[in-house]
């Protein structure tokens, strides 16, 4: 039982900083980034096994496709309920939140910059957590 | 027994014609009669004994019948001996029956009394007079054939001639010596005289034909009337004779002469001006003037009782006797004709029983005669009595009676048309009273008898006790209320000076305080003598309605009050439809049209008031819009109050679209359903509204912006800060990072400029 983790952020310093703060909290040690919504969905697709459990770090706000219209997509693949997402966006918009809650991947909402006690908190989230007892 | 068989072969064996008569009027059965009467009168005696009179002889075709069945009245009146001077009386002949044998028979009736000195029985025994008296009908038929006579006067020898004719005509006898003196003898008329006179010496003069026409009296005191034609002979240019005839045209005359009166009297009655008692006098003169010696008089029927009418003829004071007597049997021959209801001839007064109790005023002023004709109305009642007097003892011929009864058709005539026309008048007064008699109290005053009638409402109007209180004018006054009496007293003097009706107000006080208000009619009855006879008032309790005259007046004043009030307050609620400064609108539901429109609308969409009454809804809508507006003026046309509320778009005069918010309720405008809206115009906050919404959404997008656009880079750059100070990472590049952190800054900073950029376009918007 594998757990992928991708990062799909327009902002590849955002991408950067992600990357170095999950492998320094352990949650993955090989953090997958994209730029693009396509680019991350054509990659599960691709890689979609019974044992791979995805977690998705999304921004909303990404040209071309959205993190609103990502979600959308994630509905339409196989085995989807394996698949996870963190909305992690630079908006403090309340709609926002609300409408990203409202989703049933969903299962968080973080403001950037990513913090490392609640990405902490993360990783005791009920759907995760069966990945994460093993190593601490 | 013996012996009264024995009266009774003589007496049946008497040469004289007899018959034996029970006085039970009015049958008279006959218990013996003599051969002699069976003989001359061809009955036999069984169909005689036993009968009544009457029945054997019902008639006498000579005799007026009444006459005739009163033949033993006087006898038995009398109780004495009556003997009827001689008539002619008509037999069937014994060989052949249906011719009838006329013979003059004098009469005797003979009383027989019993020994309390009743009758017991009558005889009536006739003598035959008939040759007698052939010998004077003979002069009478003569009388009536000789109509032509002629004469002559020989101026020369100053004689004069009349022939046989001319000596019947004047009734003279053969040894009568006519003479100069002929016309004071014979003609009693100044006028007749004067015109022979004239005649005959106009004749000497001239020679020429002369006609004259003159009433005469003959011989025997009998009124004729000759036709006389005369010329005289010249000799030389002197008169030597004249010489004519004369010819009796009494009849005819007569004849005419009473046509003539007919018509007369005829022609007055149908004048409604003249009275009756002038019409019946012009008659009497008239009959009077034809028929000579006779005094006519004709008494009027009131209450059971004859009051003098008309007679102009006969003495005041017999005149004044006879008046007022009560209508009953055996007093007069008037009397008795009105109770009897049938013709009384009274030949002689001195003798006859119905006299009996009056007979000497009549006889006093020479009255000797006296023949009553009852005149009868259509049902049968006596209405008045002719009587015609004579200073004679004298019976009529049938000439005269035939006269009679001519005056009594035409007096019946005459006096129903009168009485007619005066019942009519008198009825159309009542009824015109009649109706309004029914609550009217009413009352009378008879003017001749001073007797007062007031009615059982009057009184109660009066509210006196009808049992207690005497009618009279004095009474009256008492109750007229003290202020209105003077008035009073004066209209009621006027009435017998004006003779006018009158109608006035009055109050009268009762007797138990109370005041009334009346309405008071009277009117003046003139009788025959155009003298006041009665007065007639009515009067009508008008209290209630005066009060409510009253009140009337009253509550017209508040009325007044009100409706100056309604006015005002009307003005008001006018004042603020037209003045309201939001353009208002009446329209009528069914027609679109606009009913009234003040002026806030008039300004406002530049129509004028006479353009909008013109007009209807549609004119004010941009076209796209009519849909919608008949969709919402159906909907108000099924509601009764409906309070709309809506926008729509308008057009103004110009052409500007503009938008409205519409409120409106239906209202009744003068009778239609309509409905009155207020419109505002709501473009300008439209517009306004629409500015505002278009900041909003700039307002939402520098929200946005803030959110996203402002706070990724600052997110950045918390990150790349909070790496380098905590990630000791060797694959890590910190020059690499600051200058991500350098580009991030930049970034904020051109967003930044961004909004506030738009937030300087929000102020510009207008």
């Amino acid at each position: 039982m594998e757990l992928r983790v991708l990062v799909i952020d327009d902002d590849t310093i955002f991408n950067l900083m992600a990357d170095v703060i999950l492998r320094d909290l352990g949650i993955t040690t090989q953090p997958q980034c994209f730029t693009s919504g396509q680019e991350a969905l054509a990659y599960i697709s691709q890689h979609d096994h019974a044992d791979i459990t995805y977690l998705l770090f999304l921004d909303i706000n990404m040209p071309i496709m959205t993190g609103w219209e990502v979600l959308d997509c994630l509905q339409s693949m196989p085995h989807h309920h394996r698949i996870h997402v963190v909305i992690v966006t630079s908006s403090i918009n309340r709609a926002d939140q609300k409408a990203a809650r409202a989703s049933k991947f969903v299962i968080d909402y973080m403001i950037k910059p990513l913090k490392r006690d609640i990405l902490a908190t993360l990783k005791s989230h009920k759907k995760i957590a069966p990945f994460f007892l093993a190593n601490n | 027994m013996f012996r009264e068989q024995h009266y009774s072969d003589i007496f049946q064996a008497l040469p004289t014609p007899c018959v034996v008569v029970l006085p039970n009027a009015p049958h008279f059965t006959v218990i013996n009669v003599s051969d002699a009467y069976l003989e001359i009168t061809n009955i036999r005696r069984k169909d005689m004994i036993g009968n009544g009179f009457f029945e054997v002889f019902p008639t006498n075709p000579y005799q007026n019948d009444t006459i005739w069945r009163n033949v033993f009245d006087e006898v038995i009146q009398s109780k004495k001996t009556c003997k009827v001077p001689p008539q002619k009386y008509a037999f069937p002949t014994a060989d052949v029956p249906a011719r009838l044998d006329m013979m003059y028979l004098e009469v005797v009736n003979t009383p027989v009394f019993d020994d309390k000195g009743e009758i017991k029985f009558i005889i009536r025994s006739m003598t035959d007079v008939t040759a007698t008296v052939h010998d004077e009908k003979f002069f009478e038929e003569t009388q009536r054939t000789a109509r032509i006579g002629s004469w002559e006067v020989n101026m020369a020898h100053q004689t004069v001639v009349w022939s046989e004719g001319l000596r019947d005509i004047y009734e003279v006898g053969p040894d009568f010596n006519p003479g100069f003196r002929v016309l004071e003898e014979f003609y009693p008329d100044a006028n007749a005289r004067r015109a022979f006179e004239e005649a005959f010496v106009k004749a000497i003069e001239d020679g020429n034909v002369f006609r004259l026409t003159l009433p005469m009296v003959t011989a025997k005191g009998n009124d004729r009337w000759l036709s006389i034609v005369g010329k005289s002979d010249l000799v030389g240019g002197t008169c030597v004779r004249i010489y004519g005839i004369a010819q009796d045209i009494t009849d005819s005359k007569r004849l005419t002469c009473l046509d003539d009166l007919e018509k007369t009297v005829l022609e007055l009655i149908a004048q409604p001006n003249t009275s009756l008692m002038a019409v019946l006098s012009t008659y009497i003169l008239g009959i009077e003037g034809l028929f000579n010696g006779m005094y006519c008089s004709i008494l009027g029927v009131q209450n059971n009782r004859l009051v003098n009418w008309v007679a102009p003829s006969l003495p005041e004071v017999y005149n004044a006797i006879i008046n007022d007597i009560p209508i009953s049997d055996n007093l007069g021959s008037c009397g008795t004709a009105a109770y009897r209801k049938e013709r009384i001839i009274v030949s002689d007064i001195s003798t006859d029983p119905k006299w009996a109790n009056i007979r000497d005023s009549a006889l006093d002023h020479g009255l000797k005669a006296c023949w009553s004709q009852p005149i009868m109305n259509a049902q049968g009642e006596v209405t008045a009595v002719l009587g015609i007097y004579y200073k004679q003892v004298r019976f009529p011929n049938p000439d005269e009676l035939i006269i009679i009864d001519r005056m009594s058709a035409l007096l019946r005539i005459i006096i129903e048309n009168r009485q007619n026309a005066d019942r009519a008048r008198e009825a159309a007064t009542m009824m015109a009273q009649g109706q309004e008699l029914a609550r009217f109290g009413n009352w009378q005053l008879d003017l001749e008898t001073n007797r007062h009638t007031w009615s059982p409402v009057l009184c109660d109007i009066y509210g006196v006790d009808p049992t207690v209180c005497v009618p009279s004018y004095t009474n009256y006054l008492a109750l007229v209320h003290p202020d209105d009496r003077g008035r009073v007293e004066q209209l009621v003097g006027q009435i017998f000076e004006t003779h006018q009706d009158t109608v006035f107000e009055e109050r009268i006080i009762r007797p138990d305080g109370e005041v009334r208000h009346l309405r008071s009619w009277t009117r003046l009855v003139m009788n025959e003598d155009q003298k006041p006879a009665k007065l007639f008032g009515a009067c009508l309790d008008v209290t209630e309605s005066k009060q409510a005259e009253l009140k009337l007046k009253q509550l017209h004043t508040q009325l007044e009050k009100h409706l100056k009030e309604v006015e005002q307050s009307e003005q008001k609620y006018s004042d603020l439809f037209h003045l309201s400064p939001q353009p208002m609108w009446v329209y009528d539901l069914a027609t679109y049209r606009f009913l009234d429109v003040n002026a806030a609308a008039i300004t406002h969409y530049r129509y004028t008031r006479e353009e909008f009454l013109s007009m209807s809804l549609m004119d004010i809508r941009p076209p796209e819009e009519i849909p919608k507006l008949k969709a919402s003026v159906e909907q108000s046309r099924h509601y009764d109050r409906l309070f709309f509320k809506g926008t729509f778009k308008h057009r103004k005069k110009n052409g500007e679209i503009i938008q409205v918010d519409i409120q409106s309720n239906i209202i009744q405008f003068h009778g239609r359903r309509a409905e009155l809206v207020l419109a505002n115009d709501i473009t300008e906050k439209l517009y306004h509204i629409e500015a505002i919404e278009a900041q909003n959404n700039k307002l939402q997008e520098i929200a946005w912006m803030q959110s996203h656009l402002v706070r990724a880079p600052l997110a950045r750059i918390m990150g790349l800060i909070d790496l380098i100070q905590n990630c000791l990472s060797p694959g890590i590049d910190h020059d690499q990072l600051l200058r991500a952190i350098h580009e991030s800054a930049i970034e904020l900073d051109e967003v930044l400029g961004d909004i506030t950029e738009k937030a300087e376009q929000i102020n510009l918007t207008d």
